[in-house]
């Protein structure tokens, strides 16, 4: 009886110690998962992207399922312009977890790269739908639109998002130019306006403003416009084209 | 006489009219060729237009294209979800106007 008894007793440590290793050993290895995608979050907001990638393929071998990953890695693939790898990873997210808005967002901004633009719609329509106030969503409606050639709808989605958020500069700007692309010069002038009170310092508004005033036939008020842009420029691209219609207009 | 005068007159006439009319032609074709045809350069509203398509005027420069990382070091699900989700943002943070999101830049 006493050793029936100490056998069991045995038996149940045995059986206990054995639980505490596998969950000691699943514990480890969520600490090694976390820890890995902790330093590609790092790597990533440091602007080492390859980096980030290695550490977040290493999460994802040992853990293949694990969303945070799997989001992360996609903004990774974005960062480095893989854009097909990254609306796969987004796509893997949202196969997990249907309600994952953030990778929903995120593919949607994929699909605009990936001149997907009926998708991008679709997904952003989607996400206006749930969430009306979401001035994140209105706004790249608004890009998708303005880049399918619909200029009024972006109009309509930038007029949204900037009376969602008056600060929005993006907002103006972009809701400017797509109405100097609908002809409306009087509005593009008005917005333009308002981008320029909230960032004095914008380049791409001055050139607008350029373009605009090029439109209504003020050749000088258009050249210093230029000029203003090119001087506040960073992007050499626009430096270079303010140059080059500036001595255009010179000529 | 007055004829072969008459006729040499005529060929001489003949032959002076061809000789300035080869002289008009030749000196047309080198005019034409001499001068390189000036290259029609496009006006500055067509370069400013062809520029208001590219991406470096149109795309959003700000550093809140994408939602930001999840997971340990990053944000919360539940932060990212209020940045898609949010009607405002202050500061660089996305709010709602009863919660703050964001926090990665």
């Amino acid at each position: 009886m006493r050793r029936l008894l100490l056998a069991a007793l045995a038996t149940c440590g045995i059986a206990l110690a054995t639980l505490g290793v596998a969950s000691a050993d699943g514990f480890f290895h969520r600490l090694h998962v976390d820890s890995l995608v902790s330093d590609g979050i790092t790597d990533y907001h440091s602007g080492d992207y390859q980096a980030s990638l290695g550490k977040l393929n290493d999460a994802l071998s040992l853990s293949t399922d694990n969303i945070d990953a799997l989001y992360d890695r996609g903004l990774v693939y974005y960062a480095l312009g893989n854009y097909s790898a990254a609306a796969d990873d987004f796509r893997h997210c949202l196969k997990l977890n249907p309600d994952f808005v953030p990778a929903l967002f995120n593919l949607g901004v994929t699909e605009i790269a990936l001149n997907e633009l009926d998708d991008a719609k679709t997904i952003f329509q989607q996400i206006i739908v749930a969430h009306p106030s979401s001035v994140r969503a209105h706004f790249d409606m608004g890009l998708s639109n303005y880049m399918a050639g619909q200029t009024d709808k972006a109009v309509d989605q930038f007029a949204v998002a900037s009376l969602l958020h008056p600060q929005y500069v993006q907002a103006h700007y972009d809701k400017a130019l797509a109405e100097y692309r609908t002809g409306n010069l009087v509005a593009a002038d008005v917005d333009t306006n308002a981008a320029l009170k909230l960032n004095s310092d914008y380049a791409k508004a001055y050139f607008l403003r350029g373009a605009i005033r090029l439109r209504q036939g003020d050749d000088a008020a258009a050249k210093t416009a230029f000029e203003t842009a090119a001087k506040l420029a960073t992007d050499p691209v626009l430096k270079s084209l303010c140059a080059q219609i500036i001595a255009q207009l010179g000529a | 006489m007055k004829r072969q005068t008459t006729a040499g007159r005529f060929t001489r006439l003949w032959v002076v009219a061809c000789i300035a009319a080869t002289a008009a032609i030749a000196g047309a074709t080198i005019a034409r060729t001499s001068a390189p045809a000036a290259a029609s350069t496009p006006s500055a509203i067509t370069m400013v237009d062809h520029a208001l398509t590219l991406p470096q005027l149109l795309a959003d420069e700000s550093p809140y294209e994408l939602i930001d990382p999840v997971g340990p070091g990053g944000i919360s699900e539940d932060q990212a979800k209020g940045e898609v989700t949010a009607s405002t943002m202050i500061g660089g943070l996305y709010n709602d106007g009863t919660h703050t999101f964001g926090g990665g830049y």
